[in-house]
């Protein structure tokens, strides 16, 4: 029977609920046994996070978010094989009129059609499955949405690729089912599937090109770990793209993503079908396969109608989004050819095979009757995609266009996170500071826009520009010296449009100068939050307590007020107001922020890549405000070797070096505080001596001094505690660049000294830093419930050193 | 009134049923009988819509039971090896024929368990073969079907429970005219209950009628004759012998013919002896489909 025949006999299989209701009845232990599974194995991921970070004492809700993508794609293969295995089993019970001649003559004697009959058990067996994979994303929800996680777009996004993957199980199941009448044999098909699944996602892959979510709910092999659709979205376009268009490629990206995995999943498990179909049939005959066949050809049919019409419809609708400026002001001819270029092309296809398949010219009209379900469909999925992930396209508008701009910060997660741009996807952009109005502000920071827009729009827009693959881009060179800015124009409109530019550093300076030129700006800038906006303190090493943190941030800001606005603009600038988030490739990650700090006074913070910067060379005192529009504060004391004693406030996204020249009384709090833990420190110490004359040495342990004299450092000595001496004095004059340096050396080559340096150490309350000084920095190898790092300070002056 | 006519059923390259016709009136019990592999099952199964039928047409009170839900939504089919979910008892099988049809009767449901004695909490699948096929037919009444096909009607009832279950059939035919069709080899069973029979063989149907008058569409004589003599020795113009036995000088045969024509004709020849004997619907059966 043709298609046509089919459709137009009008024999459709009907939705008949109390059938339904029976099919999820007779499912209904395997179903909510499979619910509970999945659930529980999700939430054991959830509470390991949980667990493992309360422990380390880092934010809870960060680093559940932090954890997100993994703890999707950790559950992700749990999903997989648990929906995989109940499919079977389901379709096995809910099927029996395929192999035993007294079900079928039970249910086919009932006021049903075949087709009836599998549709309407076939929706029992998805319901259940589609349960079983939303228990995850409830889990998540339930998990995430007490630390106030802006999840429900990703987690629609990730439900809607489930929901397709889910069909493609139930495809696998029925072809699994179909081939046997044995439970076992079953189960064993259902390997040869996914494997087979594996085969054709590949070659599928090929021509697509970016239908990676579906192969996820296949084959969630480590090895192709890269084809995760989460992993993918967060970790290789939120983290490799990243850039101007990175707002825009995610939506970009979950529109294609959405799409293709949709159409992967459903073709493919049409496919299945349809050889279930077969199969069917040869086993059982027609009497019982035939409806299934009928069934399969309407899905087919189904398929072949409204799919390539979804897929026009999503064409045309990106192609005249991406046309039409998000403000409505710039049209790209080009676009809208592409668009005209989708439509004939898939058109074509699409009534080709019609045509093919039926030879009726009426029926292909018919199948536009129901266009308004692929349009809904397809603007539903942009709507997603560009309210719940941001969604905005790049492009730059005139000067002239733009009333003012702010820069924007993100609300919802501290900078650290910005390592898996999940800050960039999560928070929203908030802008409620001062708007910079100066015309020739305005004017220059669109052109630095529209330049670099321009300039890295090659790199960065592809998707938007050249069309090229997603794949492709993993060859293409990473940009170096990359940094973020996101800023907000608000339009003449009445409109408003936020842009993530990249900028290298000389932009930056130029950039940076134009915004502090701002006056209004420059005053909001100078503002420091009250302590008292502060409500908890996370103290991971030194146990800093409330009243020690409020002394040393009062002391702090009575020595900010008491600067002049220059004064305040010139420990400031040490920071950016912005965070320009440093995209470096370097290879001495310890060393970034200093690299930074030595080679302009602007000490942009770059963050680093790597998570462990954080915790060397500072105690981190990390603060959480209660101010409702933001989050995260951070004071960070530490032991620099350049000789500062600097601190960094983080508000809004600030960071604030403070200079012991100018901040004399703050530096002192913070070396008594380090130093009161110093006695319980030498004891460890000392244990770890007596240790060396056994000769049981374990690496690793040891002292850095950093001498200082008139807050210029003379030199970093290392010692090791096995006896030996290594004066790293190379390491210092590169890093300190300075000529000098070398001829500066304190060797503290000698038990003595080191005795010297403890007992300096004790005495040590504050320090006068126009007098020699000592940073120590005792790296702690042992698990004697100390810190792995902590950082002293002395008021001494050895004898040997050559001023 | 169901009516099949020309119905034609094959499966590769087997016919099970041939150009079969059959009609049974609404608010009567027909018994379709046969032997093993006659089509009896097919046909009962073809009419219930299990089957699709390769040829004629099927029809209930004129409508095609192929497209009208409607009409199978009042027409059970018992079958003859009966389905219950796994590990189901009654009542979840009761659930599983409310989803599946309209007009399941609780409580009629409920008075039947009672007066049978069904159990209805019990697994099914521990009861005998006589108590699942209980619980199938109350489960079907209860269903309040207007046509009731069964294969096999009372297959492992007990003497006790037949009885009862035929005295409900009964009832409901005369109550609210339900139609019955039952297929069974059980000669008893039809003869206890039917109205009308049809008789199956290698599926083709070669009987149809009231049953009485399928007793009487063969007769039975024991005749004798002064000599030995063969069949040529009863036979007249138009006769249609088919059974001829003889022991001695006396001999039984069987024609197919009217009886008072027999009577008449044979009667002209002086036999010795001539009885006309009543067939049971056996042998009315045997010598039809022989």
């Amino acid at each position: 029977m043709k298609v046509n025949e089919i459709w137009n006999k009008g024999s459709l299989p009907k939705f008949k609920k109390p059938l339904y209701l029976e099919g999820l009845r007779q499912l209904r232990i395997g179903g909510i046994v499979l619910a509970a599974l999945v659930a529980l194995g999700s939430a054991r991921e959830y509470l390991g996070n949980i667990s493992f970070h309360s422990e380390s004492g880092y934010p809870l809700r960060y680093s559940l978010i932090q954890e997100l993508p993994q703890v999707f794609s950790d559950t992700a293969w749990l999903v997989f094989f648990l929906c995989s295995i109940f499919a079977v089993i389901a379709a096995f019970v809910l099927t029996p009129f395929t192999r035993s001649a007294k079900a079928r003559d039970f249910y086919y004697g009932t006021p049903h059609s075949g087709g009836t009959l599998w549709l309407n058990f076939a929706a029992a067996c998805l319901t259940w499955i589609a349960a079983g994979a939303g228990s995850f994303l409830l889990v998540s929800c339930l998990f995430l949405m007490p630390f106030d996680a802006k999840i429900f777009g990703i987690c629609l996004f990730i439900a809607f690729n489930v929901l397709a993957g889910v069909f493609m199980v139930f495809g696998m199941a029925m072809l699994a089912v179909s081939l046997t009448g044995r439970l076992i044999n079953a189960l064993v098909n259902l390997l040869a599937l996914s494997a087979l699944s594996t085969c054709v996602k590949i070659a599928f892959s090929a021509g697509y090109n970016v239908v990676y979510s579906g192969f996820r709910l296949v084959v969630p092999s480590s090895e192709l770990y890269e084809y995760d659709p989460v992993f993918h979205i967060y970790e290789r376009v939120f983290f490799d793209y990243g850039g101007s268009s990175l707002i825009e490629f995610n939506a970009e990206f979950g529109i294609f993503a959405s799409w293709s995995t949709v159409g992967y999943c459903l073709l493919w498990g049409c496919v299945m079908l349809a050889a279930a179909a077969f199969f069917m049939t040869i086993r059982t005959g027609d009497s019982v396969g035939k409806p299934f066949v009928n069934g399969a050809a309407h899905a087919i049919s189904l398929t072949v109608d409204y799919f390539p019409v979804s897929v026009v419809v999503a064409m045309i609708l990106r192609e005249v989004t991406l046309s039409l400026h998000w403000n409505g002001i710039v049209i790209d001819g080009q676009s809208i050819i592409n668009g005209v270029l989708y439509l004939l092309i898939i058109f074509g296809c699409c009534w080709g095979l019609e045509l093919l398949l039926t030879f009726d010219w009426k029926h292909s009209h018919r199948s536009f009757r129901l266009l308004p379900i692929p349009i809904v469909l397809a603007l539903a999925i942009m709507t997603v995609g560009f309210l719940e992930i941001n969604a905005e396209f790049n492009t730059t508008p005139a000067a002239d266009e733009v009333e003012s701009f702010t820069l924007t910060r993100n609300d919802s997660l501290p900078d650290e996170l910005v390592m898996f741009r999940l800050r960039d996807t999560l928070g929203r952009w908030v802008t409620d500071e001062a708007e910079i109005r100066d015309s020739a502000i305005i004017e220059y920071a669109t052109a630095q826009l529209k330049e670099l827009s321009d300039e890295y729009g090659h790199d960065f827009d592809k998707a938007y520009n050249g069309r090229y693959s997603l794949l492709e881009y993993d060859d293409a060179p990473k940009r170096k010296e990359e940094r973020l800015i996101a800023i907000r124009l608000n339009l003449r409109n009445g409109k408003s449009i936020t842009r993530l530019i990249g900028f290298d550093d000389e932009h930056i300076t130029a950039m940076r100068n134009a915004f502090l030129s701002d006056g209004e700006f420059m005053k909001k800038f100078l503002t420091l939050p009250d302590v008292g906006q502060v409500n908890a303190v996370v103290d991971e090493a030194y146990g800093l307590t409330r009243e020690k943190m409020t002394e040393i941030y009062n002391c702090y800001l009575k020595e900010y007020n008491a600067l002049s606005d220059e004064e305040k603009l010139k420990v400031i600038k040490a920071s950016m107001y912005v965070s320009f988030n440093n995209a470096n490739e370097n290879d001495n990650e310890d060393m970034e922020i200093a690299e930074h700090v030595t080679e302009s006074d602007l000490a942009l913070f770059g963050q680093s890549n790597e998570p462990s910067h954080y915790g060397i060379n500072s105690l981190s005192l990390l603060l959480v405000t209660n101010k409702p529009d933001t989050n995260f504060c951070g004071i960070a004391i530490t032991g620099y070797p350049e000789g500062h004693l600097y601190e960094y406030e983080k508000w809004y996204d600030q960071k604030l070096w403070i200079d012991s020249r100018n901040f004399p009384e703050t530096t002192k709090l913070v070396v008594k505080y380090c130093n009161a833990k110093f006695s319980q420190a030498q004891k460890c110490f000392k244990s770890s001596a007596m240790r060396r004359e056994d000769g049981d040495f374990s690496g690793g342990e040891g002292l850095s001094v950093s001498y200082f004299s008139k807050n210029k450092m003379l030199h970093v000595n290392y010692i090791l505690i096995n006896g030996e001496y290594e004066p790293e004095l190379e390491w210092a004059t590169e890093y300190l660049e300075d000529e000098t340096a070398s001829k500066k050396v304190i060797k503290v080559d000698s038990d003595a000294m080191v005795k010297q340096l403890f007992e300096d150490i004790q005495s040590t309350e504050t320090i006068d830093v126009n007098k020699p000084y000592a940073c120590v920095r005792w790296y702690n190898a042992d698990k004697n419930g100390l810190p792995e790092i902590m950082t002293f300070f002395a008021q001494t002056d050895f004898p040997s050193v050559a001023e | 009134m169901i009516n099949a006519t020309h119905v034609t059923k094959k499966f590769g390259d087997l016919t099970a049923l041939d150009n079969v016709g059959l009609t049974v009136e609404t608010g009567s019990i027909f018994g379709l009988v046969g032997s093993n592999g006659a089509g009896k099952s097919t046909l009962i199964r073809a009419i219930s819509g299990v089957y699709r039928i390769d040829g004629g047409s099927i029809s209930i009170d004129g409508r095609d039971i192929a497209e009208s839900p409607e009409v199978r939504n009042k027409l059970i089919y018992v079958s003859d090896d009966l389905y219950f979910l796994p590990n189901s008892n009654m009542d979840s099988m009761a659930r599983l024929c409310r989803n599946c049809r309209t007009g399941f009767d609780e409580k009629l449901y409920a008075e039947l368990a009672e007066k049978f004695e069904a159990s209805r909490k019990k697994p099914i699948r521990t009861m005998s073969k006589g108590m699942k096929r209980q619980a199938a037919l109350i489960l079907a009444i209860a269903s309040q079907p207007d046509i009731l096909l069964i294969d096999e009607t009372f297959d492992g009832l007990d003497v006790i429970k037949r009885h009862d279950m035929k005295e409900i059939l009964c009832g409901a035919v005369a109550d609210r005219g339900l139609t019955v069709l039952l297929a069974t080899h059980s000669m008893r069973e039809v003869d206890d209950m039917c109205d009308t029979i049809a008789m199956l063989h290698k599926g083709r149907i070669t009987l149809q009628s009231e049953l009485d008058e399928a007793k009487t569409a063969l007769c039975k004589v024991q005749i004798a004759f002064p000599e030995a003599f063969e069949k040529d020795a009863v036979a007249f113009d138009g006769a249609s012998i088919v059974d001829f036995s003889r022991d001695g000088t006396v001999a039984t045969v069987i024609f197919e013919n009217d009886r008072e024509q027999v009577e008449r004709e044979l009667k002209a020849k002086n036999p010795l002896l001539m009885n006309v004997l009543p067939l049971s619907l056996e042998e009315v059966f045997i010598y039809k489909n022989r």
